[in-house]
């Protein structure tokens, strides 16, 4: 509802308004009462001492503009301001003018606290820019105080229907300032006159002129003095009016106001003097006086519209005195629980099961393991190792250093990997240039000198010329002290069967490969520039391909046959892979140790290797086939033997584990 | 006759098989002695092999080459040298990634090729086309090793086969019926494998230590020979 601030239409003015007030009574008289349309006080009273006085001319022109308007639209609520002209004579007396120093808020009677300083200054301003326009404007009816002096009876029949609950409700949805009259358009039940307060808002937060049609209650629901209000408004404007600086009456319930505000009744009935006068005093008081931190200080628009019981009373400040301004301890009260959004994940079925199978390995991933008691037995761990070590050593030992070392080995036949290596090696020309690979290491050394050994020693008798080379660090070295063994031991056995055999000339040791698998494809690719010194090219200040054994031989495809010399199975088949392929024909041949063969097998099964020697005992067949030195018959004695205390071992720690096991079923059957 | 520099390291090979062989009687200090000898040594051996076998001659030898072309390319080797030592500081770590990425990239490449070329394609093929002596002779063992090999393939496979499925909710999920019962005999022929790799593990050990009991019962009469 339009609400002229400190408009000076006031029946103090009754001296000089004698005439239009009369006409104005008769006016009502004739007029319909309507419900809201209740008479704002502020607008009401003047001081007397103006009224008295005389008023000033701008003030004249707007109470008769005010008055036509109001007489010609509003007759209800200018019917409730005669009335009180008529009747409140008295009390309009005992009004003085309003000190803002007292608060430094000026309180109208429908419960607005009109901020003072600054803003009042604004507004007052804002009041003076209206113009002629002004005058046109209906006179506000509605106001709080005036229903508390004298209400209508439609107006005590809005506050009997005002149910309580509704403030909480709308307390509930969500904190508002002046909260105490929700506006809201679904409460229209409660007071039409709610829509004002409404309109007032909107018009304070948004100074913007609102000409739309938009209206917040439902036609057929409006009562019929509203309905003609709401024709009178929207007339208004269509006329341009602008609603800034309007203020509606606010009819708040008496109740609704903050104790320091109800407490205040006796200064704010002096208020429509301060919306007279304070614009001339105001306007002179510059803004920038106003303290920043005082200015976000101001209560005015912190204060909730209902009163806070047992607030906090302020001891210090601008506010000092003042109880439950600041809604700090009860502020959590105004807001409503955030809403809950479901956060549940949807998941097929067959996520689910994922799910519930992932989380079943997990418990059981989590469970702590049980660990079985340690066992006591009457015998120590540490005896039995050393039985058991002492008595291999010495069983070996025993079987060795007995066997006669002429005896032959035993009847086995010798695997078919050897037969097939044996016929390659045979098929080599005198001469040969053979590539021997050392690929183990110390560990095994003892293991690969007896597998190999036997097989340099055939290459020596062939007068085979051997390239030796090595992607192993260890085996560079375990590599030429296998030739030399493997010429010295066939030397001392026979001096004619390596008679003419020149280690200088025939043996070259292409060096050390390193970066194993790529090393080896560049080997294949460019041996030359892979081994190029060699393991004593740069002592010698020649490239290896410069020695004797390598002359006229640039490429591996010159070499008669390939011998790789392995110890673990990555070795073995990183030569396969790598070289073999390259090999274009040339023999590829492997003496690998008893762990490595199982695994290597597979690679001569597919015939990429065309022979095969694998470990102690294929080494031993392989010398025995030969007639080379060593003591075979006890190496593979003592082999033998070991093995087959091996075995018993095994055996027995079976037996013992198994009776073990019945013992203690048996115990435990006749316990429980 | 040895020489006496002989009996020397003979002696020296003597003492450490002695000491290694001690731990028969448990981790004693003897035994840790001849473990730590052993270590260092083997560093000291292939801090000499790298340099005379690697750093010598194929980083700073080329160098010395008359050909300009290959002194660039050498140039550029050396530079990725260079930055593959900043690995040894975190700080500078990142220039080493390029020459890391060089060496990782063409060893996979390298790797990998030789892999499917080598060992893939070609044991496929050799399984398909398998042969034996046996089979030469027995013509129907042929079949019977088919059949085993294969048999020992597919079940060692569905061994691995982890997938299992629920057929009602709440029910804990379990392969099928069948694939359990090919698991178990997948489990037989896992543990064939393994025990066979065990013996031929334990074989070669066996054969090390014959050999060095071999290794000391001829060296006592030459020491002892050499002492007298």
């Amino acid at each position: 509802m339009p609400f002229q601030e400190g408009v000076a239409v006031s029946p103090s003015a009754e001296g000089d308004e004698l005439d239009w007030l009369r006409s104005l009574r008769a006016d009502a008289g004739e007029g319909e009462i309507a419900g809201g349309g209740g008479q704002d006080e502020g607008m009401s009273f003047l001081p007397e001492q103006e009224a008295e006085e005389g008023e000033p001319d701008w003030l004249s022109r707007l109470n008769l503009g005010a008055d036509e308007t109001a007489g010609e639209q509003m007759g209800g609520g200018q019917r409730f301001e005669d009335q009180q002209l008529e009747q409140g004579e008295e009390w309009l007396q005992r009004h003085k003018p309003f000190d803002l120093d007292q608060s430094g808020l000026a309180q109208e009677e429908g419960g607005t606290v009109i901020p003072a300083d600054g803003e009042m200054t604004e507004r007052l301003e804002e009041q003076e820019n209206l113009g002629n326009w002004f005058s046109a404007e209906p006179a506000s009816q509605d106001g709080a105080a005036g229903i508390s002096h004298e209400q209508p009876d439609w107006l005590s029949n809005i506050e009997i229907e005002q149910p309580a609950a509704a403030d909480a409700e709308s307390f509930g949805d969500e904190p508002q300032l002046f909260g105490g009259a929700d506006v809201s358009g679904k409460d229209h039940h409660e007071g039409d006159w709610l829509a004002d307060v409404e309109q007032y808002d909107e018009a304070v937060e948004k100074p913007v002129v609102s000409t739309s049609g938009v209206k917040p209650f439902l036609e057929e629901d409006l009562p019929d003095w509203l309905a003609n209000y709401s024709v009178a408004d929207e007339s208004v404007s269509a006329g341009g009016v602008s609603q800034e600086g309007e203020q509606p009456s606010v009819p708040f319930e008496e109740g609704s106001f903050s104790n320091w505000l109800a407490e205040s009744s006796d200064v704010e009935e002096a208020a429509p003097e301060v919306h007279t006068e304070e614009p001339s005093e105001l306007s002179g008081i510059a803004e920038a006086q106003l303290p920043a931190w005082l200015q976000a200080m101001r209560p005015v628009e912190g204060l909730p519209a209902k009163p806070l019981e047992g607030g906090v009373v302020e001891t210090a400040g601008p506010l000092a005195g003042l109880p439950a301004v600041i809604p700090t301890d009860s502020l959590a009260a105004y807001y409503r629980k955030p809403p809950v959004y479901s956060s549940k994940l949807r998941m097929s079925q067959r996520q689910q099961q994922q799910v519930e199978l992932l989380e079943k390995m997990l418990e059981e991933g989590a469970k702590p393991l049980e660990v079985a008691p340690k066992k006591r037995y009457p015998y120590s761990q540490r005896i039995i190792r050393l039985i058991v070590g002492l008595g291999l050593i010495l069983v070996v030992a025993l079987i060795y250093l007995i066997t006669p070392p002429g005896m032959l080995v035993g009847s086995l036949s010798p695997g078919e990997g050897m037969e097939n290596f044996s016929a390659v090696v045979e098929s080599l020309p005198a001469d040969a240039l053979v590539l021997v690979a050392m690929d183990f290491d110390p560990g095994l050394g003892g293991e690969m000198g007896l597998a190999a050994i036997p097989v340099l020693q055939r290459l020596i008798e062939k007068k085979a010329r051997v390239a030796l080379v090595s992607s192993s660090a260890g085996g560079v070295i375990m590599g030429e002290d296998l030739v030399r063994r493997a010429y010295e031991e066939l030397g001392a056995l026979d001096a004619e069967r390596v008679g003419g055999y020149d280690l200088e000339k025939k043996v070259v040791n292409l060096g050390y490969l390193a970066g194993q698998t790529v090393s080896l494809q560049e080997f294949v690719t460019h041996p030359m520039r892979a081994a190029r010194f060699g393991l004593y090219g740069l002592r010698d200040q020649k490239q290896v391909w410069d020695y004797p054994a390598l002359q006229g031989h640039l490429s591996l495809t010159d070499f008669q046959a390939v011998i790789v010399v392995v110890d673990n199975m990555e070795a073995g088949r990183v030569w396969v892979e790598q070289v073999q392929p390259k090999m274009q024909g040339v023999p590829f041949l492997m003496v690998s140790s008893a762990q490595a063969a199982p695994l290597l097998l597979p690679y001569y099964e597919s015939a990429q290797v065309q022979g095969m020697l694998v470990g102690m005992r294929d080494g031993l067949f392989y010398g025995q086939k030969w007639l080379m030195p060593g003591n075979r018959a006890g190496f593979w004695g003592a082999f033998q033997s070991g093995m087959l205390i091996t075995i018993v071992l095994l055996l027995l720690g079976a037996i013992v584990q198994l009776a073990g096991a019945l013992f203690t079923r048996n115990k435990t059957r006749q316990e429980g | 006759m040895a020489s006496s520099i002989d009996l020397v390291w003979v002696f020296v090979g003597f003492l450490f098989t002695v000491l290694i062989l001690s731990y028969v009687l448990g981790d004693n200090p003897f035994f840790r002695l001849a473990s730590y000898v052993f270590v260092g040594i083997s560093s000291a051996y292939l801090v000499v092999l790298l340099i005379y076998q690697v750093i010598l001659p194929r980083l700073v030898q080329p160098f010395f080459e008359t050909s300009s072309s290959q002194l660039v390319l050498h140039l550029v080797l050396f530079v990725m040298c260079l930055l593959l030592l900043t690995k040894l500081s975190p700080r500078l770590a990142r220039f080493g990634n390029i020459p890391m990425a060089y060496l990782v990239g063409a060893g996979t490449a390298v790797v990998i090729g030789g892999a499917v070329l080598g060992t893939i394609i070609t044991q496929v093929k050799a399984t398909v086309a398998y042969r034996s002596a046996s089979a030469e002779i027995m013509p129907g063992i042929r079949v019977l090793e088919g059949l085993v090999i294969l048999l020992g393939t597919v079940v060692t496979l569905a061994y691995f086969h982890f997938g299992a499925r629920t057929k009602t909710e709440g029910e804990t999920p379990s392969r099928p019926l069948w694939l359990e019962m090919l698991s178990y005999l997948g489990r037989f022929f896992i543990a064939v494998t393994f025990g066979a790799l065990f013996v031929s593990v334990y074989v070669s050990a066996l054969t090390a230590l014959i050999e060095r009991l071999s290794f000391i019962i001829q060296s006592v009469p030459m020491l002892l020979k050499g002492l007298g």
